[in-house]
């Protein structure tokens, strides 16, 4: 038996020492690196055209990174060549392959007799390279003309923020109002909205109006006469739900006492009225219409003004909105479902701005033509990074020379999503 | 879930005593007198027993696989632990606990009974990149994140057999059943509780010395599974992997629970001597699956469907004179996987509609096994060699973006065993080596579209599943006789593997428990 | 015996044998802008992004001749959009030759066909 157990030792520690840290025991023979073959190229060639909206663009700069998605690595080409009127030719040896490619440039065009600089942008996914076949890709630019005529909505803070120990805080979400124009707005009579539709679930909604108006279920009224609130340009307004000194309560959070405009809500026994700060009117479109801005960012928002002699109480009478949908449950079978709102004409709309989350986005509730995007905060719902973070709208320099908020009614790109709050 | 094992734990119990009350015949009852426990230990372990156990596909031919009764109830801990994850979704390491016992009886010449209950319970370490149970099942349509964590496992399993003889023919019916319940306590918090029904019938006809048999098998899968947060902050966002790198994008985030379901069924053809006779055997074998993902917090969303072919066969030999056995085998094992997902319309009045499907994922697997055993028997010793090699291919696409993942390799070794021998017991001594390589491989991942965590996740499976390993094992198992109808067992083991990046893995396994 | 092992052998080989077929993934989109009525569209400018909304990969592309584009997208639903800049040049009623930014509807389309035809309504920009 002795001999046994001493085998099984012996069998043990030859075993353990072929697993030791000799690697000669164990290590394979690399295998020797093949020699380096040379890559076949293939010629890629960029045919770009300049925007058609302008008047005589020249391509001054130009600058397109070339991504190999296999590897990930990427190339920066910067020659390029004028192929005639309004085109430019970019050429390069490439391996076969499949690329993204990014790219941007600066260009001249003449406006008004003078000659005003721009950017030009193009993005395209997935261009096959295929091997001794040369590839041409044509890449049209364009120039955005951003909107600067009225106020715009230059910032949402929907989120809220999170107390020290991680508690939801609410009350200190606001909105900012800009005046994107060159000469002084008033703000009396914005009216702010808040969709009554999801950006994050649809439903076949009938009578379909979408195309005339933006269906709302709750506003907030800039209070005035008229000419109460002037507005230079460039200049802001701050709408807080409750405008006070929030670090009081959370530090993590802000001070918001010096806003323009706070929400009170008389029926709520715990919200504050500052009284240095004038109160939206908030009774619109009744007394138990609560305003409470969508943390997850579900609702879209607007501002407008109402249409001549339309009153907001004639506005509350006579632009009511019942919409019919269906609402099917798998199993159970489907249902006739409504909901009552309001419907505010597109035309009397300023500036809208849809939000959702890229987890649940369904469609947006406005208009294309009111804004074709959605800006958000968090991508899936719930999503806890997005505390602390708002949508802001970003500037952008017009042919003027004048600097202003970027309005191409697209708040997809005229944003930036999970931004810090300005009043931060 | 233990309620229902505790009952048929109890039916065991109820249908072994069954049997033990069966009056046997006069001759039967005279054999067994005299017949050893361990003679039925060193018949179980026999390597000429365990080469043709590939043939207990077809329950008939499981019903003749032993001469003597023999059942074993033991208690044991195995344990894993590797330096670094094999596969990021499998964890690097476990620990459980388990009970199990097994059974074989003949309750008269024509019928025989066998059964086999266990119950584990321990932990899986490291889980990353899965929250859902059953990884290898599933594959490659599981639930995942790129948090993970450590997951409490527990499983019961239970399965029996009935067969019966006669003059020409024999029959067989088997059921297997597995239940298991995955989760953990942190988040995030997957619970997963999943089951697999399977019943198989086989006959086997003689036919001079041989026998050739049919059977047919039926396999009901389901797990019902979620991933919670308890967090009021909010959540991390899970995914619904589709292969490789890919991800079904649209409806990553919270998890508001999965169904997977499916079936599938097996048929084999066996053609074998008959019951202790030496010669050509054969199995050929095709088994199809189809399990579907189905997204429950999205009305029922069919989402992905993973519809598994595989295909066996086996061709082999054994022999005996006199006290020398020996036999050859050789395998060959080729698995077709591929994954459809669905193509999922707008969501209008709450209702997903599905409007189309895209077989998006193809994984293919090619083994050929070869291995032979050479065994010596008698009173006091008995002893085997058992040489084998392994050639592997495994080949997955994700066809758009393109991705591929392929490796080939061989694995070769032997393993060895020696069996001490004395009248009231038994000491037997397993020792195994093993060489693996891979000689091919290649990964191709869109690098630039992935997700970064998912690539650095199937990046780190490439480089695991390509490392050349070493691997090692030894066993011990020693046998007392209590009495002449009682044994006493206690079995111990270690495996090793060292990779040739360096890395080392490590099991454990201990196991104590009664025969008789 | 052998009949088995040739049967065997025929499946293994059928199945080993099965070619990756992505052709049937694939949709050939033919896509046609049209503007609003009353304007005769001179030239179409613009960048036009196919988000697959269950993938969510993004094709872009400018190749639009005539109003028409012909690409090869992955079966599946697709929301279309503009990028910022992209317009149509036009003649108007009163025949002046303008040009206009763009947008285009949110609402997304189903490409599940080998061959596919869709016509996307072009809005012009306030």
């Amino acid at each position: 038996m002795k001999k046994i157990f001493n085998l099984l030792i012996a069998v043990a520690v030859v075993m353990f020492a072929a697993c030791s840290d000799d690697d000669t025991n164990v290590t394979p023979t690399p295998t020797p690196e093949p020699e380096p073959q040379p890559v076949a190229k293939t010629e890629l060639t960029l045919n770009i055209n300049m925007p058609i909206s302008v008047e005589n663009p020249q391509l001054k700069t130009l600058k397109v990174i070339l991504t190999d998605v296999n590897s990930g690595s990427t190339t920066e080409l910067n020659e390029f060549s004028e192929a005639g009127a309004g085109v430019y030719t970019l050429k390069s040896e490439v391996k076969a392959g499949t690329y993204n490619l990014a790219m941007n440039g600066v260009i001249n065009y003449t406006r008004d007799n003078g000659t005003v600089e721009s950017y030009v942008e193009a993005v395209r996914e997935g261009i096959h390279v295929a091997e001794g076949k040369e590839t041409k890709v044509k890449i049209e630019t364009t120039v955005s003309t951003p909107s600067s005529k009225d106020f715009v909505i230059e910032e949402i803070f929907f989120t809220g923020t999170l107390t020290p120990d991680g508690s939801q805080y609410y009350g200190d979400q606001y909105v900012k109002l800009t005046n994107n124009s060159d000469h002084t707005l008033y703000a009396d009579g914005i009216i702010l909205m808040e969709s009554e539709f999801l950006t994050v679930s649809k439903f076949d909604y009938t009578p379909d109006i979408m195309n005339e108006y933006f269906t709302i279920c709750s506003t907030l009224i800039i209070p005035g006469s008229g000419k109460d609130y002037p507005v230079e340009p460039g200049k802001s307004i701050v709408i807080a739900d409750t405008a006070i000194d929030h670090r009081t309560y959370n530090p993590k959070s802000m001070d918001l006492s010096k806003a323009d405009f706070e929400y009170y809500n008389k029926l709520d026994d715990e919200d504050v009225d500052n009284p240095d700060v004038p109160n939206m009117i908030s009774s619109t479109l009744g007394e138990d219409m609560m305003w409470t801005f969508h943390n997850r960012g579900f609702k879209s928002y607007a501002i407008g003004r109402l249409g001549d002699g339309v009153t907001p109480e004639q506005f509350a009478t006579d632009y009511a909105y019942t919409a019919e949908y269906e609402l099917v449950v798998p199993e159970h079978g489907t249902f006739p479902m409504s909901t009552d709102a309001w419907k505010f004409p597109n035309k009397w709309v300023v500036d809208a701005v849809n939000l959702s989350i890229e987890e649940m986005f369904a469609w947006i509730v406005t208009d294309p033509s009111l804004d074709s995007g959605w800006s958000y905060c968090g991508k899936i719902d719930g999503d806890q990074s997005r505390y602390g973070k708002s949508v802001v709208r970003q500037q952008v320099k017009l042919a003027t020379g004048r600097t202003v908020l970027k309005d191409t009614n697209n708040s997809t790109v005229d944003f930036t999503p999970e931004s810090v709050p300005t009043l931060m | 879930m233990k309620r229902i094992f505790i009952t048929l734990l109890a039916m065991t119990g109820i249908a072994t005593s069954a049997a033990a009350q069966t009056p046997a015949p006069d001759s039967l009852r005279a054999q067994s007198k005299t017949q050893s426990l361990l003679r039925a230990l060193d018949e179980q372990h026999a390597p000429d027993r365990q080469m043709l156990s590939v043939l207990h596909i077809n329950p008939a031919t499981h019903a003749t696989a032993y001469t003597l009764d023999y059942s074993q109830a033991g208690v044991g801990f195995r344990m894993q632990r590797d330096d670094e994850a094999q596969r990021l979704a499998l964890g690097d390491g476990n620990t459980f606990g388990f009970f199990e016992a097994e059974s074989f009886r003949r309750l008269s010449e024509r019928s025989s009974v066998w059964g086999k209950a266990g119950y584990r319970r321990g932990n899986l370490r490291n889980v990353v990149w899965n929250s859902s149970a059953d990884y290898e099942l599933i594959y490659p349509y599981v639930t995942a994140d790129s948090v993970g964590g450590n997951l409490t496992s527990e499983e019961y399993t239970f399965s029996g057999g009935y067969g019966h003889q006669t003059r020409k023919w024999r029959w067989a019916l088997e059921a297997d059943i597995r239940a298991s319940h995955e989760y953990r306590d942190i988040d995030p918090r997957p619970r997963n509780i999943s089951t697999m029904l399977e019943f198989r019938g086989g006959a086997t006809l003689r036919t001079g010395k041989y026998e050739t048999g049919l059977s047919l098998a039926a396999k009901i899968y389901k797990q019902r599974g979620d991933v919670d947060y308890y967090n009021p902050q909010g959540i991390k966002a899970e995914y619904h992997l589709s292969g490789l790198g890919a991800h079904y994008a649209r409806f990553s985030g919270s998890d508001a629970g999965s169904l997977y379901r499916g079936g599938g069924c097996t048929l084999a053809a066996t053609f074998a001597p008959r019951a202790g006779e030496d010669g050509l055997f054969a199995v050929a074998s095709y088994e199809y699956l189809s399990i579907e993902k189905i997204l429950i917090g999205f009305n029922n969303l069919p989402l992905q469907t993973v519809a598994p072919h595989d295909v066996q066969a086996t061709l082999g030999w054994t022999s005996t004179r006199n006290r020398l056995k020996w036999g050859v085998n050789a395998h060959l094992q080729y698995t077709y996987r591929p994954g459809t997902e669905s193509i999922v319309g707008e969501k209008i009045s709450n209702i997903y509609a599905v409007v189309g499907e895209l077989k998006m994922y193809e994984g293919s697997t090619l083994r050929t096994r070869v291995e032979g055993f050479l065994n010596h028997a008698d009173d006091r010793l008995e002893w085997s060699v058992s040489p084998w090699t392994l050639y592997e291919k495994m080949t997955e696409d994700y066809l758009y973006p393109v991705q591929n993942r392929e490796s080939e390799g061989f694995s070769g070794g032997a393993d060895a065993s020696l069996t001490i021998k004395r009248p009231k017991m038994h000491l037997r001594m397993d020792a195994g080596l093993g060489y693996r390589t891979i000689f091919s491989h290649n990964l191709l991942l869109p690098v630039a579209d992935l997700h970064p965590s998912m690539l650095k996740m199937v990046q780190h499976d490439y480089r695991r599943m390509t490392l050349d390993a070493l691997q090692c094992h030894l066993d011990l198992r020693t046998d007392h006789a209590l009495s002449r109808k009682l044994n006493l067992f206690v079995e111990a083991g270690i495996r090793l593997n060292r990779f040739s990046d360096s890395t080392t893995g490590w099991g454990v396994h201990l196991q104590t428990g009664i025969t008789f | 015996m052998k009949k088995y092992l040739c049967i065997l052998m025929l499946a293994l080989l059928s199945v080993a044998c099965v070619e990756k077929d992505t052709d049937s993934l694939f949709t050939q989109l033919t896509l046609t802008v049209r503007p609003p009525q009353g304007i005769e569209m001179r030239r179409f400018q613009a960048t036009m992004v196919f988000e697959n909304i269950n993938t969510r990969q993004r094709t872009s592309t400018s190749d639009f001749e005539n109003g028409q584009l012909n690409i090869r997208l992955m079966k599946g639903l697709y929301r279309l959009s503009i990028n910022e800049g992209g317009g149509l040049a036009y003649t108007d009623e009163k025949g002046d030759y303008r040009f206009s930014e763009v947008v285009i509807s949110n609402d997304p389309l189903t490409f599940v066909a080998d061959h596919s035809e869709a016509t996307v309504d072009l809005i012009l920009k306030n």
